[in-house]
């Protein structure tokens, strides 16, 4: 098994400044992680921007993400075809399902359809099984209905599933302590007037408006209760 | 030594053997300064020649020394960096070339990753500082080189340059290096002038360092010790020391040389531990084995008591100790004695027969002294006199 690791989960890892021995305990329970050459570039560029970060961290986290792309550009390099031609072969896909989803949102990010049509490419191309690691709420919850809608099977975690898997005991408790459930909903719970209230849900609502499973609920069965 | 009192004994009876108390010759750990060499002779001509051919071309090159604990692997790097032992090598070398200069460093065990590379990195800029204060030829140079690199780094050593005068006795000097901005900069500790980036800026501090150290010495040195601990770091540790070091050797290309020291008994485990870009680059490994012959055992108790002590081994023990010593070593530790093993049991040995002969202002060991020096340590007869109290008292009641 391999991990395709999104930028969101190097930015909670860096903000929880959590070590990167547990990081590498994860990739020996579960699988190596691979950070895709755009998540890299992104990645590396953010880690950059961080001004409160020392020099050693900064240091540590570029090998660290570096050496993910090392992981992942080894893993395409295993299988007999063209490194250049497997990027190039990558980009078409995404940029083919971006297209498709684009009719269903304009708000489809492309960094997203590369992980998922990273992880499409490495599992039928190689003999890994990729799954992949997020804490980005889009892909979480759109991730799954958006692999099967395009005839894929592919696992999506977040960093609390990996955390819980894996029992590493005080990551998971910084992990816990960091999210708020007052900075999620504090925005829902300041909005005095309707209107107000009506944009904000129709704004988290929006987020997950391209997950448009069958399964769930109406869209605007939320807002027409607000509305009454 | 586990106590003060053994090591106070210990002492005591190195004095009534005849051997100075400062010149202790069969130290527990690698003393600082090193100026003889016991035994393993093949050992001393490989690093011998290691350090000529790093006298003889300019290149950098990269030695890595691997063997068991105690094998001699820091006190070999401390005997090449005393100034008698390349004194000894210059006047046998044919070229006409200045000393070197030898930085031991220690590789700490990480707590958090990057610990141990960043550690190495702080540690020898410090230690080059500090070889540059020293001295006043290399505080005139720092003052006038132009290659101070660019950048940030250019602005740290500017700033440390700004602070170089003269003292009241008319030296160069550097006030307050540790609270400058430029020196904190390049130690990694958090500066006005910003941070370092990456391991090219780590190495770059360096390459100016030992440009600047150069001018004085023929060759730099650094030797790390306890390279072992990387094989418990985490895999991005590895990628960030093999990395660092692999630019050290690529970035200087001239006047250093890099003794890697790890305490594994073979090969494989130091290949495991670095990257093979890093493998790839180093010119020899030189192996230190555990001591396999009775007759090396021998040798080197009576070189570490002639060479390290000044004294005549045979004033010290009778030969017949020296050979049932060896005899007894090479029986119990099969294939397995280092040299740690031989200090550790001459120093046994010299407490408990300094014991039994009542502490005496000077004696020598023979055989007989040290036959009952050995049964009287023994668990065995230990136990046997417990139990022999315990029925008398018995028997009492």
């Amino acid at each position: 098994m391999v991990l395709i690791a999104d930028k969101s989960l190097y930015d909670i890892w860096i903000r929880l400044d959590i070590d990167i021995s547990s990081l590498e305990n994860i990739e020996e329970k579960l699988g190596t992680i691979l950070a895709t050459n755009r998540t890299t570039d992104v990645v590396l560029k953010r880690i950059r921007r961080i001004r409160n970060m020392t020099s050693p961290k900064l240091m540590v986290w570029n090998a660290k993400v570096r050496k993910d792309n090392a992981e992942y550009l080894k893993i395409l390099g295993k299988t007999p075809y063209d490194l250049s031609a497997i990027v190039a072969d990558i980009e078409s896909e995404t940029n083919l399902m971006l297209r498709v989803l684009h009719k269903l949102d304009q708000g489809a990010s492309l960094d997203d359809v590369d992980l998922i049509a990273n992880a499409r490419w490495i599992r039928q191309n190689t003999k890994f099984e990729p799954i992949i690691v997020t804490d980005d709420r889009d892909l979480l919850t759109c991730g799954h209905s958006l692999s099967s809608f395009f005839g894929l099977a592919l696992g999506f975690l977040s960093s609390f599933e990996i955390l819980r898997l894996v029992k590493l005991n005080k990551p998971f408790i910084r992990y816990c302590s960091y999210y708020a459930l007052s900075t999620d909903l504090g925005n829902l719970d300041d909005a005095w007037s309707r209107q107000t209230l009506e944009r904000e849900v129709s704004g988290v609502m929006k987020k997950a408006r391209i997950a448009c499973h069958p399964n769930l609920r109406r869209n605007d069965s939320i807002l027409r209760i607000i509305r009454s | 030594m586990t106590s003060d009192l053994e090591r106070v004994q210990y002492g005591k009876s190195l004095n009534a053997l005849g051997i100075p108390r400062d010149k202790d010759p069969f130290p527990f750990d690698a003393p600082h300064v090193v100026d003889y060499w016991a035994d393993n002779k093949k050992v001393l001509q490989k690093i011998i020649q290691a350090q000529i051919d790093s006298i003889m071309f300019a290149s950098s090159f990269i030695y890595v020394f691997y063997g068991p604990l105690g094998g001699g692997k820091t006190f070999a790097a401390a005997y090449l960096a005393n100034p008698k032992t390349q004194k000894l090598i210059l006047e046998n070398v044919p070229k006409p070339i200045s000393e070197s200069l030898i930085i031991r460093v220690p590789a700490v065990a990480p707590l958090r990753t990057g610990q141990l590379t960043f550690s190495l990195h702080k540690d020898i800029v410090k230690k080059c500082f500090s070889a540059i204060l020293k001295s006043e030829e290399l505080m005139k140079i720092f003052a006038k080189t132009k290659q101070l690199g660019s950048g940030k780094i250019k602005a740290a050593f500017k700033d440390i340059r700004k602070s170089v005068m003269p003292s009241l006795e008319g030296k160069l000097r550097v006030a307050d290096l540790t609270n400058l901005e430029g020196y904190k900069f390049l130690t990694q500790t958090r500066s006005r002038l910003g941070k370092l980036t990456d391991v090219n800026e780590l190495v770059e501090t360096i390459r100016i360092l030992v440009s600047i150290l150069s001018g004085k010495y023929g060759r730099i040195i650094i030797s790390i010790d306890e390279l072992e601990n990387l094989a418990r770091a985490t895999g991005t540790e590895r990628v960030i020391c093999s990395d660092f070091l692999r630019k050290m050797h690529e970035m200087i290309e001239h006047d250093l040389t890099l003794f890697l020291i790890f305490t594994f008994e073979s090969y494989e485990e130091v290949s495991r531990t670095l990257q093979p870009a890093l493998l790839s680059r180093v010119r020899e490994s030189v192996e230190f084995t555990f001591v396999q012959t009775k007759s090396d055992v021998k040798e080197y108790i009576r070189e570490c008591l002639l060479l390290r002590s000044k004294v005549d081994p045979k004033e010290v023990v009778s030969a017949e100790v020296i050979d049932a010593i060896a005899d007894s070593l090479i029986t119990n530790f099969r294939g397995r004695l280092s040299f740690r093993d031989i200090n550790r049991e001459m120093h046994r040995i010299f407490t408990t027969t300094y014991i039994l002969v009542n502490q005496p202002s000077k004696y020598k060991i023979d055989l007989k002294l040290y036959e009952k020096a050995r049964k009287g340590t023994s668990a065995e007869e230990i136990v046997k006199r417990i139990t022999e109290k315990m029925s008398q008292t018995g028997g009492q009641k």
